[in-house]
C-alpha cells in the first residue's frame, strides 16, 4: 500500500513537473528551429525532443545581429539589482518599524499599506507618471527605479516576519550596547537571510519582467530594460519570427534561472516564514 | 551597516538631485516613435533625421524618441496618452491610420494644411491623403502603406486538374469573390480525394487568419474584409464617421457578407480554428495575406513556392477603389500655436515623409511607399519570382485600388465589434443564410451606436 502511494505521488508530480517543463523544452529547442520546422513539429512529439539534423544557431545569430540586447540585459540586471538592494534595507526598516515600535497612527498607516496592495499598478500608473514627470525625472534612471523601492507589498511581508521575531535577542543586543539601528543591522537582518532572500528574488524577478513602467518612464533606447528592448522582437510592425522570439527569451530566461537554482535553498523556508504559498 | 544605509541614502538623494537639474533644449524638435531603435524601422528613422539635421544645422535639431509598442500600440500608446494628460507631448509623434480621428476629435492633433510645400499634400496616395483627412482638414502624413493580396501554394495548385486550375487568374487579371469561393471548393474536392504529395498536410481551402481577431488583434479583420463591402458600395460607418445604423447593416453590406459567408458552408473552405501558419506549412493552399507575408514566406519558409493574385472584387464591374490599404503616420501637436515652431516642425515632417524619405523607407524596411512618384521604387525584376509576383500585384494595388479605412472618432469600438461581432461569429457559428447575417449586422449597428452616442454633437 505504501509503495502504491509513493508511486501515485511521484507520478502526479511527474505530470505537474511535465505541465511545466513541456513550454520550457519547447521554448529552448524551438530557439534552435527555424521558423518553418517550429510550425511543422508542433502537435508532434518532436516539438519537445531533439532532432539534430533540424538545429542551428541560426535565429541566435540573426537575433544578436538585429538587437544589442546584451546591454538591455546588463541595463535590467543594473536596476534589478539597486532596486533589491535599496529596497530590501528601506522595505524591511519600515516592517520592522511597524512590527515593533509603538507610535502615532501606526495603525492606520498598517491599513493604508495593506490597502495599498490590492491597488493594480494599472490603476496608479497615470498619476505616477504625472508626479515623476511634474519631478522632471521622466526619461531619467532615478525617476524610472524610485517610485518602485517601496514596495508596499515587501514591507507587509517583512512586518509579518518580524512580529515573531525573539524579542530577547534584541534585547540582549541592547544589553551589549547597540542602538536601535545596530540590533537591526548586526542581530536582525543576518538571522532573517531567508526572508530577504525570498523578497529579494521575487523583487528582482518583478524589477526584470516589468514593462508597463519602463515604456512610460524611459524614451532613450541606451536606457531601456531587456524587457522593453524584447519587445521590439515580439512586435514587429510586420513580421515577427517565433524563432528570434524563442531565442529571446531562452536568454532573457538564463538569468532568473541562474538565481533560483544558487538561492533555491532559502526560497522554500523564506516563504514558509513569510506566509507566501 | 549604518555606513552601507547613508551611503544608499545619499546615493538616491544625489541621483534625484543631479536628474532634477536637467533641462529640455527649447530649440529641439522632438518626434515619438512606435519603432524600437533596434529595429529596421527605427533605424530607417534614425537615418533620415540624421540626414535632416546634417543638412540643417542652422535650424532646431530633431531628437528621435522610440517608445517600444505592445501589440496593437499599448506601452507606446498609454505613453502618448499619459503625455497629453501632463501636457507632455512631443512635437511630432506617430499614429495608426484609423486613429487619426479619435486624436482629432480629442483636440490633440493639429492641422497641416496652410503649413505646407505647395503641392506636397498632392504628391502622396490618394487612399494615405483620406486616412490622414478629418472633416476635411489634412492632420497625418502616412510614411508607409500596406496591402492584402491573394496567395496561392504553387505546388497545390500544379497538382490541380486542368480545369481547377483554368480558375486561377494571371497576377495583372482582376477577379471576384464568387471566382475566388468556386476555386476554394474545388481545391477543396480535389484534396478530400487526391494522394498527392502536395496535399499531405492539407487542412483547410483557405487561411483567412481569423484567428487572430479571437486573439484580440480585431483591426485585422476588419482590415481585411471590409473591402468587400466597399466593393459593394456598402461601408462600415456612414461618411460623417458616427453614424452606423443604415449603413453597416443595409441590405448592401448583407448581400457581401452573405458572399463572404459561402466560405463557411459546409464542407467549410475556411476556418475561425485554424492552425498556426496553416498556409505557410503547406496546411492551406490559398491564403488572403497582408504584405508582410512577402518577406516572411521569403525568408523563413524557403521550401514554399506561393504566388499572389490581386485581392477579389465583389463584382467584375466595381471600379471604385476597394482594397485594404494603411498604416502608421507622422502627425504633429496640436497643443504647439507658435506659427513659426509649427512651421519647422511641418518642414520636419514634410523631410520624414517626401519622395525621398518614400524610397528610403522601402530599401531599409520594405516599407510600401506612400508618395505618388515613390511607387516605382518596388522593384518587380528581381532575382526571387516569388518576390516580383507579389510586388506586382501589391504594387498595382497601391497605385490603382488602394482605399483608405473610415475615419471616424470612435474606429477602434467599431473595428473590434465588426471584427468580432460579425465577421468572426459568421465562420465561428457557420452562418450562411441573409437572415442570421442581417441579425448579426442590427446588433452590431445597435452595440455601436449606443456607444457613438458620445460623439454626436
Amino acid at each position: 500500500m505504501k509503495i502504491v502511494k509513493k508511486i501515485s505521488f511521484y507520478l502526479l508530480a511527474f505530470i505537474v513537473a511535465l505541465q511545466f517543463l513541456v513550454p520550457l523544452a519547447w521554448m529552448i529547442l524551438s530557439s534552435f528551429k527555424t521558423d518553418e520546422v517550429i510550425y511543422k513539429d508542433i502537435g508532434t512529439i518532436f516539438a519537445i525532443i531533439p532532432r539534430f539534423e533540424d538545429l542551428s544557431f541560426k535565429s541566435y545569430t540573426e537575433l544578436l545581429s538585429f538587437y544589442n540586447i546584451f546591454d538591455n540585459i546588463l541595463n535590467s540586471l543594473i536596476y534589478a539589482s539597486v532596486t533589491v538592494i535599496v529596497g530590501l534595507t528601506i522595505n524591511s526598516l519600515a516592517g520592522y518599524a511597524l512590527a515593533r515600535f509603538k507610535f502615532p497612527f501606526k495603525d492606520w498607516i498598517l491599513i493604508f499599506v495593506i490597502a495599498l496592495m490590492i491597488v493594480p499598478i494599472e490603476a496608479t500608473i497615470l498619476p505616477l507618471f504625472l508626479v515623476v514627470n511634474e519631478m522632471g525625472l521622466i526619461n531619467t534612471v532615478p525617476g524610472y527605479l524610485l517610485p518602485f523601492i517601496v514596495n508596499v507589498m515587501n514591507i507587509f511581508l517583512f512586518r509579518q516576519h518580524f512580529l515573531s521575531f525573539p524579542g530577547e535577542l534584541i534585547e540582549a543586543g541592547k544589553m551589549d550596547g547597540l542602538s536601535e539601528v545596530g540590533c537591526f543591522f548586526r542581530i536582525v537582518m543576518p538571522s532573517s537571510l531567508n526572508m530577504y532572500i525570498t523578497v529579494g528574488i521575487l523583487t528582482f524577478l518583478a524589477s526584470w519582467n516589468d514593462f508597463l513602467w519602463p515604456v512610460m518612464a524611459l524614451s532613450n533606447a541606451e536606457l531601456m530594460p531587456v524587457q522593453v528592448a524584447l519587445n521590439a522582437v515580439f512586435s514587429d510592425t510586420y513580421n515577427i519570427f517565433t524563432s528570434h522570439i524563442m531565442a529571446a527569451l531562452t536568454i532573457v530566461t538564463i538569468p532568473i534561472v541562474i538565481l533560483y537554482i544558487i538561492f533555491q535553498k532559502y526560497i522554500v523556508s523564506g516563504s514558509v516564514q513569510s506566509g507566501i504559498k | 551597516m549604518k555606513k552601507i544605509f547613508l551611503l544608499i541614502a545619499t546615493s538616491l538623494l544625489a541621483l534625484t538631485l543631479s536628474a532634477c537639474g536637467e533641462e529640455k533644449a527649447n530649440e529641439e524638435i522632438v518626434v515619438w516613435t512606435q519603432a524600437s531603435a533596434d529595429h529596421p524601422e527605427g533605424k530607417m528613422f534614425a537615418e533620415r533625421v540624421k540626414s535632416y539635421n546634417e543638412a540643417n544645422p542652422d535650424k532646431p535639431q530633431v531628437k528621435i524618441e522610440n517608445i517600444t509598442r505592445a501589440g496593437a500600440g499599448s506601452g507606446y500608446i498609454d505613453k502618448l496618452n499619459a503625455a497629453i494628460t501632463a501636457n507632455d507631448l512631443p512635437d511630432i509623434f506617430t499614429l495608426d491610420g484609423p486613429d487619426i480621428g479619435a486624436y482629432v476629435d480629442a483636440g490633440v492633433l493639429g492641422e497641416l494644411d496652410g503649413y505646407l510645400t505647395e503641392g506636397f499634400k498632392e504628391g502622396f496616395t490618394e487612399a494615405i491623403i483620406d486616412q490622414g483627412t478629418v472633416d476635411g482638414k489634412f492632420y497625418g502624413m502616412g510614411y508607409s502603406d500596406s496591402g492584402v493580396a491573394v496567395m496561392y501554394n504553387e505546388d497545390m495548385i500544379n497538382a490541380l486538374p486542368e480545369d481547377v486550375k483554368a480558375l486561377v487568374p494571371a497576377v495583372d487579371e482582376d477577379w471576384t469573390w464568387d471566382q475566388f469561393v468556386e476555386l476554394s471548393r474545388k481545391i477543396d474536392e480535389f484534396a478530400k480525394t487526391t494522394n498527392d504529395p502536395a496535399f499531405e498536410n492539407y487542412e483547410v481551402a483557405t487561411s483567412l487568419l481569423l484567428t487572430d481577431i479571437t486573439a484580440g488583434a480585431y483591426e485585422l479583420g476588419t482590415y481585411y474584409f471590409t473591402p468587400l463591402l466597399w466593393g459593394n458600395d456598402a461601408n462600415i460607418v456612414g461618411e460623417d464617421g458616427v453614424t452606423v445604423d443604415g449603413v453597416l447593416n443595409s441590405e448592401k453590406s448583407v448581400e457581401a457578407l452573405t458572399k463572404y459567408a459561402q466560405l463557411f458552408e459546409e464542407p467549410a473552405l475556411a476556418s475561425a480554428t485554424e492552425s498556426e501558419k496553416t498556409f505557410h506549412t503547406g496546411k492551406s493552399a490559398l491564403s488572403v495575406s497582408g504584405f508582410w507575408y512577402v518577406s516572411e514566406l521569403i525568408n523563413n519558409y524557403p521550401d514554399l513556392k506561393f504566388k499572389s493574385l490581386r485581392y477579389p472584387k465583389m463584382s467584375e464591374n466595381y471600379d471604385g477603389l476597394y482594397t485594404p490599404s494603411g498604416s502608421w503616420a507622422f502627425v504633429r501637436n496640436g497643443q504647439i500655436e507658435d506659427e513659426e515652431r509649427v512651421q519647422q516642425i511641418a518642414e520636419v515632417m514634410e523631410w520624414l515623409t517626401n519622395d525621398e524619405a518614400s524610397e528610403q523607407y522601402y530599401q531599409m524596411n520594405g516599407s510600401v511607399p506612400t508618395r505618388i512618384n515613390s511607387v516605382d521604387v518596388i522593384d518587380t525584376n528581381t532575382d526571387n519570382p516569388y518576390h516580383n509576383d507579389a510586388w506586382t500585384v501589391l504594387k498595382y494595388q497601391v497605385e490603382e485600388t488602394n482605399k483608405s479605412r473610415p475615419v471616424s472618432p470612435g474606429y477602434p469600438y467599431l473595428s473590434e465589434t465588426f471584427a468580432k461581432d460579425v465577421i468572426l461569429k459568421i465562420a465561428q457559428n457557420k452562418a450562411t443564410d441573409p437572415e442570421t447575417i442581417k441579425q448579426y449586422l442590427d446588433d452590431a449597428a445597435k452595440k455601436i451606436e449606443l456607444e457613438f452616442e458620445k460623439y454626436k454633437k
